[in-house]
């Protein structure tokens, strides 16, 4: 083959497949920045905070950290009717159906280092916090346990068992109220005979 | 999507078909790169030839690159690619050890193959003395074993341990790469003064050199965090659907389903496989919550004939999981309310109710017969096809994903 | 006059090269590599000849007590396809031939002895750095794990100070 042919060709060939390649990449890019709008946070690194206990306090923490001086901020997720009506010391109101309200951007954009949402239940003030970092906040945390646990146990009663609650505690020995009773002998043979027939196919080539 | 074999879209089976024509297809290019040549190889250290250098850089940008946009784009999910763990200190002693074996044998494993297959002889040479080192290596090995082990760091990533993005790695790599070909190719010309850069010339380099670079620039934007599929649903979609709460299942509907296997729910349980295989609610597969964005459960959360229901001890992980699962598009996604716990309250404290009215009274009548059902245990409650899905499911999912090794 | 080259341009070797190896990431999940096959060839080979002598050593042992047959591996069946497609690429190319490369001041017998203990040396390296030039550096390089830099970095690192010494073989 003449060289100079076989060098043109070359040089078409790479640049093809470069093109092809980031082309099909920038429309892969572009088509997703349209698709979805913007997260501050991707799921991954959320799912990692919100399965770790970073982005959580306890009731016994958060006594530490009202004793302590530091700088905190109250913040009450649920709606204004609630609010009025029983509150901790010193929170301030933020409905989670108004979250990114104007009337709320002081609290949002307040100073304090750690803001500690809290809720009637600890589903509602992680369902705030979630809102929040997605948004790009990143002050706010979420008490474990709720409202009345934490005013009860904290600001009333002070019943130090309490300070560790939180709504995922295991409140029975789930084992001995469902027993698993003969008849379901059967069925785990058949299990067994299922995972075969699955495996089968997987040692071919 | 991919990686196709370990999510299972393409089966088992076919990972050694793969295999094979991956592999020609890795031969050919390396035999028609001069691979196949010792002389063309030993030339990276001695000036006369880069070529090594040039393919082994190129390859590994061009696929880092495009590993990193497909992650972006939600078509792979690294975390079921084999990344080589580190073990610091039998990689350098490797490294060095294979750095000298390079300059004696002029061949690295793969290109040895290559040269083989086009009739070298000392190619045959070099894999016989590979298939050596490797005896010397298993006998040898208690004494290799400490070494071996030893400073283990797990499959860490480059860019953490330098502390940087992989974005502002894989730039940093790619401008590091250009200039390197830049001064590669002078030395070349210096010291090889009859054949230089034999195989790159002919063609203008302006273009591939400022895409290459145009592409380096857009990955430093581009986070490594998988950002979910093309489904991820959009912010203000997410935050209705979280804001609506019609995510919550009853423990009657999901009692119901235990002991008549009726209604058409998928249980899943997202507290750590301890818990899971401490208790679980019959028929249950395990999904712990941290894993809801791996591919690995694309399928069973993706499944629309049957509600998924997800349920911890509470209700905050199961909802901490659904939220997950929200913004990443599934769209049949459920919470047990009051999870495993709300589950018993209904059952245990089931207060005979104070009225006539039908609704109240047959709910009252239900609970108190399942309970007494979960109680003595003597109920069919678990069929067969209920009883196998925690089984088969997750353990073969698994299995596939630890794969890899070299 | 322009010498002709017989081989491909590098640049277009190397992406596409990056394609093949994205494309094994993107189908099973993992990088190329070449050295854990012959490893496998090696087991295989052992618990023919010698069955007794591979139950008693531990390092064989774990390799062939799973129900599998050693070269029933990815990596064996890719190396294979490497070899077909090498000899395929020679073919097309007008390159098969047998033949000895080596530098102009050796002798052919010099140049195997040197290519068996250079690959003496792989093939301990590469066991003992968990993969060759291709499983752990470029594949590692590809995936962005911190074994595949330091191993490119051993590799080459070495190569050129040794280099010197050994520079008769090559120029």
């Amino acid at each position: 083959m003449n060289l100079n042919t076989f060098k043109m060709k070359s040089s078409k060939t790479l640049t093809i497949i470069v093109l092809v390649f980031v082309g099909f990449f920038t429309i892969g890019i572009i088509g997703k920045s349209m698709l979805t709008s913007g997260y501050k946070q991707s799921v991954v690194s959320m799912t990692k905070e919100l399965t770790s206990e970073q982005r959580f306090i306890n009731i016994a923490d958060l006594q530490t950290l009202i004793t302590s001086g530091n700088q905190y901020l109250l913040v009450d997720v649920r709606d204004t009717v609630a609010y009025k009506s029983g509150r901790l010391p010193n929170a301030v109101n933020m409905p989670i159906s108004e979250l990114f309200s104007d009337d709320y951007a002081d609290i949002r954009e307040a100073d304090a280092a750690v803001k500690v949402l809290y809720a009637d239940t600890e589903a509602e003030a992680v369902k705030a916090l979630v809102m929040l970092m997605h948004e790009g906040y990143t002050s706010f945390i979420a008490l474990t346990g709720n409202y009345s646990i934490a005013k009860g146990s904290l600001f009333d009663a002070q019943n130090p068992a309490e300070w560790y609650s939180n709504d995922e505690k295991m409140r029975y020995n789930y084992k001995s109220l469902f027993k698993v009773g003969p008849s379901t002998e059967a069925p785990h043979v058949a299990a067994d005979k299922v995972v075969d027939i699955s495996n089968k196919p997987r040692g071919g080539c | 999507m991919g990686p196709l074999i370990p999510t299972g879209i393409v089966g088992m089976e076919w990972d050694l078909f793969f295999a094979f024509f991956i592999g020609i297809a890795f031969g050919y290019v390396l035999e028609q790169a001069g691979f196949s040549s010792s002389r063309k190889l030993a030339g990276v250290f001695y000036g006369y030839d880069f070529v090594v250098l040039r393919v082994f850089f190129t390859a590994a940008i061009t696929a880092m690159t495009g590993l990193l946009l497909m992650n972006h784009l939600g078509m792979i999910d690294i975390s079921l690619v084999y990344i080589n763990p580190t073990f610091l200190w039998s990689a350098i002693v490797g490294g060095a050890i294979m750095g000298v074996g390079f300059i004696l044998g002029g061949f690295c494993p793969g290109t040895s193959v290559t040269a083989a297959a086009i009739g070298k002889i000392d190619a045959w040479a070099f894999l016989l003395g590979i298939a050596i080192g490797i005896l010397i290596f298993g006998e040898a090995y208690p004494m290799f074993e400490a070494l071996y082990y030893g400073s283990s760091l797990g499959p860490i990533l480059v860019f953490e341990s330098l502390g940087i993005s992989a974005g502002w790695f894989a730039f940093i790599l790619i401008a590091v790469a250009l200039a390197a070909f830049g001064i590669t190719a002078a030395i070349e010309q210096k010291v090889n003064k009859e054949n230089a850069l034999e195989d790159t010339k002919g063609m203008s380099y302006t273009l591939p050199v400022s895409v290459a670079l145009l592409v380096g620039v857009m990955l430093i934007f581009i986070p490594y965090d998988r950002l979910t599929s093309i489904n991820e649903l959009p912010k203000s979609t997410f935050n209705e659907v979280v804001a609506s709460n019609k995510h919550y299942i009853t423990p009657d509907e999901v009692a119901y389903k235990l002991i008549y296997d009726y209604h058409p729910i998928v249980l899943v349980d997202v507290r750590s496989t301890a818990d899971f295989n401490d208790f679980t609610l019959p028929g249950s597969i395990n999904i712990p919550a941290e894993q809801i964005a791996s591919r690995v459960w694309e399928k069973q959360l993706s499944n629309k004939e049957q509600k998924v229901v997800l349920y911890s001890n509470g209700t905050v992980l199961a909802e901490k999981a659904w939220m997950m699962a929200v913004r990443l598009g599934y769209e049949n996604v459920y919470v047990l309310k009051g999870g495993l716990n709300g589950f018993f309250d209904n059952l245990v404290n089931n207060p005979k109710p104070n009225t006539y009215k039908m609704e109240a009274n047959s709910a009252y009548a239900f609970r108190e017969r399942v309970r007494k059902i979960f109680k003595e245990g003597k109920a069919d409650l678990v069929t067969k096809k209920q009883s196998t899905a925690p089984t088969v499911s997750p353990k073969s999912e698994v299995k596939v994903a630890s794969r890899g090794g070299c | 006059m322009e010498t002709k080259s017989k081989y491909l341009n590098p640049y277009i070797a190397g992406v596409l090269l990056g394609l093949v190896l994205l494309g094994a990431i993107y189908i099973s999940g993992r990088g190329l590599g070449a050295s854990g096959a012959f490893k496998d060839v090696v087991t295989a080979t052992l618990s023919k000849v010698a069955p007794d002598h591979v139950a008693e050593t531990p390092y064989w042992a774990s390799r062939v007590s799973q129900s599998e047959h050693p070269l029933k591996s990815w990596l064996a069946l890719e190396v294979l396809g490497v070899l077909i497609g090498g000899f395929i690429s020679g073919a097309i190319s007008g390159r098969l031939k047998i033949t000895v490369d080596k530098g102009p001041r050796i002798t052919s017998a010099t140049r195997i002895v040197f290519a068996i203990l250079g690959g003496i040396l792989f093939g301990l390296g590469a066991q003992l750095g968990r993969g060759c030039t291709s499983g752990a550096a470029l594949s590692g390089m590809a995936v962005l794990s911190s074994a595949g830099f330091i191993t490119m970095m051993a590799i080459f690192g070495t190569g050129y100070l040794v280099a010197y010494f050994f520079r008769k073989l090559w120029i």
